[in-house]
């Protein structure tokens, strides 16, 4: 189902809100760490929330490995570095920096999820 | 009298000769033949709804992608649950029809139809179960007796027909 | 509890650790709530003809689901460290298929209040708790 990325992102959000207020109530244990992945026949969607509710969602092959590991790696060596140090990235809006985009790139050529066929 | 007792063949006199009670029990309560015909088809749908859980369970059936293969799990499912295995044959050239042809009904083993019920559609419980569980499955179908062998066919010819896949109710990721 | 503990004529004594038990009225909520988000995760899919969520993934427990051709959903929330739960969840299946929906007396879409269903479906669980963990 082809939907635009403007769909797509809203549609992830509320899930995404969903499935932590979801998660929460049916966990049986008074912990809530929140949500770190699911999986379909099809694919994986890995999810990392900062304390400060920052998230960062992935979506790979089903035995990815390594997903999580990436995705906090890309907050602390990329986000934090060339976002949040970046007079020039507002907060709540779209990142347009170019340097963060070569670092994020670079950062999920070299995970390990990326090299077993990352979607 | 040295009749050896196979339990297969036990119970399916047993059910045949239940299910020879409930129709006249039916026909007792309710004196339309057109009633009855009707019960029996609104029993074998709500039959057909619940046996189809089983069947999938046990045979670990996959999806149908075209109407030839749900005639396929049709046989399957005649052959598990009635123990006979009906033919599938006459084709409609748009592939939309087809029927199952039954040489030995057993539900209709020791019946005969008396004048007076000359238009009781007796085995109507079959294509009742039929759509129930097509239906259960997100397919609509009709289903009706072209042929009966207890009203003097040589045959007994069930037809199916695909009327429409029933989308609102297609479970996700299952399109 | 540990007046029975400390009375010797109880033993020997099985105990056995669980999580807090959900109303049926809780279940069907958290079903209802599951339900839209199945069937976001195949719209989100970044290949097509994806299936609804099979496994949910915290640290504390794993939630799985198997969904049938009809749309019936099976739902275990396990010990992260489960294994076999999908054979569980096929075998709950088949426990549906005969004990409830053979049952003239249970009723389509209500809870299942049938003693045998009840009674299998336990010894399934016990049968795959173990089996299942991984000593650690």
């Amino acid at each position: 189902m082809t939907m635009s990325l403007e769909e797509e992102s809203r549609l992830l959000y509320g899930m995404l809100f969903s499935l932590k207020s979801f998660s929460n109530r049916i966990s049986p244990l008074d912990v809530q760490e929140g949500v770190q992945c699911y999986t379909t026949n099809k694919y994986k969607m890995t999810l990392f929330e900062t304390p400060t509710s920052l998230k960062f969602v992935c979506n790979t092959d089903v035995n990815a490995p390594g997903v999580n590991e990436m995705l906090q790696k890309l907050y602390t060596q990329v986000y934090v570095e060339y976002v949040i140090r970046n007079p020039e990235c507002k907060p709540a809006e779209p990142i347009t920096s170019e340097l963060f985009k070569a670092k994020l790139d670079e950062t999920v050529r070299m995970s390990p999820a990326f090299s077993s066929k990352a979607a | 009298m040295n009749r050896s007792v196979d339990p297969k063949k036990v119970n399916s006199e047993l059910f045949t000769l239940t299910y020879g009670a409930l129709v006249v029990q039916l026909l007792n309560d309710l004196e339309s033949v057109e009633d009855v015909n009707k019960h029996l088809d609104r029993m074998g749908y709500n039959i057909g709804v619940r046996l189809v859980e089983d069947f999938i369970a046990r045979s670990s059936a996959d999806k149908c992608y075209d109407l030839r293969e749900t005639a396929d799990k049709l046989q399957a499912a005649f052959r598990m649950y009635l123990g006979i295995s009906p033919s599938i044959a006459n084709w409609a050239p748009a592939g939309d029809e087809f029927s199952l042809m039954i040489d030995t009904n057993p539900l209709t083993e020791f019946v005969e139809l008396p004048d007076t019920c000359s238009n009781m559609r007796y085995s109507a419980i079959l294509p009742g179960m039929v759509r129930g569980a097509c239906e259960m499955v997100h397919l609509e179908v009709s289903s009706w007796f072209v042929q009966d062998q207890l009203r003097g066919d040589p045959v007994t010819e069930l037809r199916v027909k695909f009327i429409k896949r029933l989308e609102d109710s297609v479970p996700p990721g299952e399109d | 509890m540990h007046r029975v503990l400390e009375d010797p004529e109880q033993y020997p004594i099985s105990l056995k650790f669980g999580w807090p038990k959900l109303s049926t009225n809780e279940k069907i909520f958290l079903a209802s709530m599951f339900y839209p988000l199945f069937a976001i995760a195949s719209q989100l899919s970044p290949e097509p003809r994806s299936s609804g969520i099979q496994v949910l993934e915290t640290a504390s427990y794993q939630l799985h689901c198997f969904q049938t051709l009809t749309g019936v959903k099976f739902l275990a929330v396990v010990d992260p460290r489960q294994t076999g739960v999908e054979a569980l969840l096929r075998r709950l299946h088949e426990l549906y298929a005969d004990f409830a929906l053979k049952n003239p007396f249970y009723s389509l879409e209500m809870p299942i209040r049938c003693e045998l269903f009840d009674t299998h479906v336990r010894s399934a669980l016990e049968s795959a708790e173990k089996l299942g963990v991984a000593n650690v």
